[in-house]
């Protein structure tokens, strides 16, 4: 799943190269978004301190 | 100030992050120290700065592509602060070897915070919005055309080091050994 987020990234810098400028933001967004819910994912105990 | 200027400190920026991710890697592949899900976590943050510091290089400077490195790098702040908390509780023991007295994570909140600093300073200078026509990739100096190459190749190192480490699906939460060598 974590190298299917590097290949979107990689997707959106290489149509940034050949001028897709749009289709870029989008693949952008669709990375960022993946990324954030893997990071809840991945973020979900309860951490034992006191604030 | 010249307007190209702007783009060079964009690709000087993107070469210091490669940097960065070239010392992760020395320390997974030299070191022996696999990337915990957190720490590839970061590296993504990482990933998307650079897809910022490209798009200034490539089509030039935008308000807009600051946004993209500063929410990116309020990503990364946020998942390495995350880390940071998880190893800070009394009798939790910290993830990997430290690196000049930090450890990775440590080091991640630190440059994440130059980042949104140095992104707030640079984006302040309104002439070089003035430039804002796409380059393609011959036509650029030597030192945009590294910073380009470089981050498209550390991040397809990053993606195929990933797979090596986790496969298709979820990462272990304390890695020990491959997916692709076990």
């Amino acid at each position: 799943m974590i190298s299917l987020l590097f290949l979107l990234f990689l997707v959106a810098m290489v149509l940034t190269m050949v001028d897709k400028h749009k289709s870029s933001f989008a693949v952008f967004g669709v990375g960022m978004l993946l990324s954030l819910l893997w990071f809840r994912y991945h973020a979900t105990d309860t951490i034992n301190i006191l604030l | 100030m010249h307007i190209n200027l702007f783009r060079r400190l964009n690709a000087i920026g993107m070469l210091l992050v490669s940097v960065v991710l070239l010392t992760a890697f020395y320390g997974q592949l030299v070191g022996g120290e696999l990337a915990c899900p957190l720490c590839l976590l970061q590296r993504i943050a990482y990933v998307a700065v650079l897809y910022g510091l490209m798009l200034n290089v490539i089509n030039g400077p935008k308000p807009s592509h600051y946004s993209i490195i500063t929410i990116s790098a309020f990503f990364g702040a946020a998942i390495s602060m995350r880390q940071i908390l998880l190893h800070i509780v009394p009798g939790t023991p910290p993830y990997g070897s430290p690196f000049l007295g930090y450890h990775y994570y440590t080091w991640a909140f630190i440059i994440f915070a130059l980042v949104i600093f140095g992104t707030a300073v640079i984006a302040a200078y309104s002439t070089q919005y003035r430039a804002d026509h796409f380059i393609g990739f011959k036509d650029h100096r030597w030192v945009c055309k590294l910073a380009i190459v470089m981050a498209l190749g550390i991040t397809a190192a990053n993606g195929v080091l990933a797979f090596v480490e986790c496969g298709p699906l979820v990462c272990a939460d304390n890695p020990v050994s491959y997916w692709l060598f076990s």
